[in-house]
């Protein structure tokens, strides 16, 4: 099987290059066969990596050792999904993953495309080969996932044997939701390949019209999703998995994923201005760009050992391939954007600062200088090592979350005040009296709220800058951006129900289902609500470290009683688990039974995670740790944390998934039905007066 | 006997309060530092199962405490024994200073940046609407299909 998956990389390596060589070749001679072989090859080169990641699961579902990536991620005792999960747990792996979800794309971008846009497509496939080249000669050369186990010698050579047991996966990686986190991630990262492709093709071909912009803001919408739903889900991994409390630490694999998603999300904003005005051309051109290198970037980041991080891979030699890949990939296109700029003037012009047009530039402003404050802060460390002394660098420092929350929370409230107003503005110039009309009672509601809120008990009034206050503020920025959606859409359906006779919830659901880029759009707003709201609750967290409890023995926080009823060791063939039997009482009722756990893994370095033990509800976590045992083993260590409105967060990325998905529906076309008056003259309930 | 019990209540309210006040600064000294143990955590946030590091420098930090030094001579001492990349973000003096200030600097030429390109859209009518210049292939094409349209005198 090692052999099939070596010789299935070694194909895909030549096929990838044919696809590119013939798709130019083919352009150039104008010869139409050509062109379709490299159409075939870029599909089969999906073939070739899928034959090899497939017997590298087989491998790993058979735990053989003889194979050094199986032998350093897996142990015999790993369940099956995790054993199939281990495919990504590492750097040979992942990076192979990465390659083979790009040959997916490009297999079916290719399949869905080649008739609708035959003179685009060969430059497609020849920049999504060029990447997948790119990928394909790493996983064959540098980090080959199935180089065979052994050990190094003086001489050079190496000694192959096949060890007895495998290291096992990382403990923190055997989680249900590790094997679905990665590969929403990676689908969102690769993602923004398409978009990238689609417009270099534009850009060769001088086609550059509205169809790749539309095609590119659909893929765009399907990395963005992904990316998003990955970043929410390891958000929630690490929630439940590492027992800190937090489900964001600004750790630089984090912003590695965060940052293309801030792309992605201005591109996503700044082309309804390209599709309806025919402006930001060239800006639209840069986002795409910049969200395909930021992806690589990130990638580059936390494989490369360039930073530290929790979940960063070793210090590996791909770094300087990677450095240099994005170099190439970044100059190139700046070339052809700097080249085709005649091409890409504006059809309009800017009218007044007040304009949606305006608010979307302001908002893409905002996005990307959060990008470029995650971009600066991640890499500060590597720079200020780098700087030299005279300018007072030469030394590395920590740039922790501190850092992060400091400039971009500020940043991030901002953005949601023009979540609020963007969307309301009208296009070219918006009149003192629809501002009135859109903002008046939104602002009124949010600033009464705000006041309510300075009164409600254990609040007060902050040291202006502080975490409450930012809290308070983003409560209110997020009621204010609420109001004006739940009026969009009363006011929406009102006159719809009006005119079609539905009742209200039929025409809040036609309403949306017949606009879905519309009100979907007001969906995903809503969810940023939402999510910003569980945020704010963060800053009133409440923790309370190193509580020593033994059996029959109760300890209270707040409103909240825990008795530890019983306190056991479970035997797992994976690991040792001393699991807590604790009866939590609220208000002196009992509501749940926690059991938060510690593993001792056996495999490997036999590392320890802890498993919280959660009660969820809308008004705050109940979150408890179990740290082990004291001393003399006669009581439980346990850590507490009572986190406010976290549930909200995940609500809210559920909500945003949905506005997505909505969003990306084709709009509904309904025969609309006969105006309420009319049906009732017909139903004989009103007779008709003819003058 | 009535005095004795208030100024006793006293006295128990001033340490309680000064116990809140020296869990207080604990926290936020161990909220400046980072643990060295790898997690990229705040000392006072660090959760690792068995962390090696945590229990000795959260002892070190209440020990400088109960010796009367000041939160700067911590911190100072932290940064001798552990390094710079002991303090959880930059410093403000020296190139660190750059880290605060560039992302800021960038919000605020990208601003100008903006107000500029509208102001330019506002006062410049934009010349051409639609295309770039004419691909001449193309353009030599449309000729020719106008001249078989053309109506003939």
């Amino acid at each position: 099987m090692v052999q099939v998956g070596q010789f299935a990389l070694a194909l895909a390596f030549v096929v990838t290059a044919y696809a590119i060589v013939a798709s130019l070749v083919g352009i150039r001679l104008k010869n139409d066969k050509l062109i379709d072989s490299g159409k075939r090859a870029a599909i089969g080169t999906f073939i070739c990596i899928t034959v090899a990641i497939a017997c590298l699961g087989y491998l790993f579902v058979q735990s053989d050792f003889s194979v050094a990536y199986v032998a350093g991620h897996s142990n015999k005792a790993l369940p099956i999904y995790f054993k199939i999960a281990s495919i990504w747990g590492g750097q040979e792996g992942s990076l192979l993953f990465w390659g083979w979800l790009l040959t997916l794309y490009s297999a079916l971008v290719v399949v869905q495309n080649w008739k609708k846009h035959s003179s685009l497509m060969p430059y497609v496939i020849a920049t999504l080969m060029g990447t997948s080249l790119f990928f394909t000669a790493m996983h064959l050369f540098v980090v080959n996932p199935f180089k065979l186990s052994g050990v190094a010698l003086p001489d050079g050579s190496t000694n192959l044997f096949t060890p007895v047991e495998g290291s096992g996966l990382n403990p923190l990686l055997q989680d249900p939701l590790m094997v679905i986190h990665p590969p929403m991630l990676y689908l969102g990262f690769v993602g923004f390949v398409v978009p990238f492709a689609f417009a270099m093709a534009a850009l060769l071909t001088k086609q550059l019209g509205d169809t790749w912009i539309r095609t590119t803001r659909r893929w765009t919408m399907i990395a963005w999703f992904f990316l998003g739903t990955g970043i929410l889900l390891g958000g929630n991994w690490a929630y439940h998995e590492l027992g800190w409390g937090g489900f964001w630490a600004w750790d630089p694999v984090e912003n590695a994923s965060l940052m293309p998603w801030l792309i992605g999300t201005a591109f996503l904003h700044s082309v309804m201005v390209q599709e309806k005005k025919g402006m930001l051309k060239v800006w639209n051109m840069v986002l795409v760009t910049l969200a395909y290198i930021m992806a690589l970037v990130g990638t580059w980041l936390t494989r490369s050992g360039i930073v530290n991080s929790v979940h960063a891979f070793a210090a590996s030699p791909i770094g300087g391939y990677f450095l240099a890949f994005i170099i190439v990939g970044l100059s190139a296109s700046l070339y052809l954007i700097t080249d085709r700029l005649p091409y890409l003037k504006s059809d309009n012009e800017m009218q007044s600062v007040v304009s949606r047009e305006s608010s979307f530039l302001f908002n893409n402003l905002i996005l990307l200088a959060s990008c470029f404050a995650v971009f600066w802060g991640t890499l500060f460390p590597v720079i200020s090592e780098a700087a030299p002394k005279w300018l007072g660098g030469g030394e590395r420092v920590t740039v922790g979350p501190p850092y992060f929350n400091r400039v971009n929370v500020p940043i991030a409230i901002f953005l949601m005040f023009l979540t609020g107003v963007g969307p309301l503005l009208a296009w070219r110039k918006a009149s003192t009296n629809s501002l009135k009309r859109n903002f008046l009672i939104p602002a009124i509601t949010a600033i009464a709220l705000g006041i309510v809120l300075l009164f409600y008990p254990g609040l007060k009034p902050w040291p202006i800058g502080g975490g409450e206050f930012y809290a308070w503020l983003a409560v209110m920025m997020a009621t204010f951006v609420a109001v004006t959606i739940v009026r969009e859409f009363y006011k929406g359906a009102r006159a719809r129900s009006y005119g079609s006779g539905e009742n209200f919830f039929e025409a809040v659901t036609n309403l949306t289902l017949r606009n879905t880029r519309r009100y979907g759009g007001y969906i995903i707003h809503f969810g940023f609500v939402l999510l910003f709201i569980g945020w704010s609750g963060q800053a009133f967290k409440v923790d309370v470290p190193g509580i020593e409890a033994g059996i029959g023995e109760t300890f209270s926080v707040r409103n909240y009683i825990f008795r530890v009823d019983d306190l056991k060791v479970d035997e797992d063939p994976n690991y040792t688990a001393q699991v807590a039997t604790v009866s939590l009482f609220e208000n002196r009722k009992k509501v749940a039974i926690l059991y938060p756990e510690q593993r001792h893994y056996k495999a490997g370095e036999q590392q320890s995670t802890s498993e919280v033990a959660l009660r969820s509800t809308a008004k705050e976590d109940v979150y408890l740790v179990f740290q082990g045992g004291n001393s003399d083993g006669s009581k439980a260590i346990f850590q507490l944390y009572l986190n406010p409105l976290t549930a909200w967060v995940w609500f809210g990325g559920v909500v945003l998934g949905l506005g997505t998905l909505i969003a990306m529906l084709p709009n509904k076309k309904t025969t609309p039905r006969r105006p309420a008056a009319a049906r009732r003259v017909e139903e004989g309930k009103e007779i008709e007066v003819v003058s | 006997m009535k005095l004795f019990r208030n100024a006793f209540i006293a006295i128990l309210l001033f340490a309680a309060l000064g116990r809140a006040e020296d869990l207080e600064r604990f926290k936020r000294l161990s909220e400046d530092m980072i643990c060295t143990c790898s997690c990229q955590q705040a000392l006072y946030e660090c959760r690792m199962p068995a962390c090696g590091f945590r229990p000795g420098m959260q002892a070190e930090v209440r020990q400088m405490m109960d010796d009367g030094k000041s939160d700067e001579q911590i911190r100072a001492a932290f940064v001798a024994k552990y390094g710079p990349t002991v303090l959880i973000v930059p410093g403000t003096h020296g190139f660190d200073i750059t880290a605060w200030i560039m992302p800021f600097a960038a919000l605020i030429i990208g601003a100008l940046a903006v107000v500029f390109v509208v102001y330019k859209w506002r006062t410049q009518p934009v010349v051409a609407h639609g295309s770039g210049p004419v691909d001449t292939t193309l353009h030599d094409r449309v000729e020719e299909e106008l001249k078989k349209f053309t109506p003939e005198d």
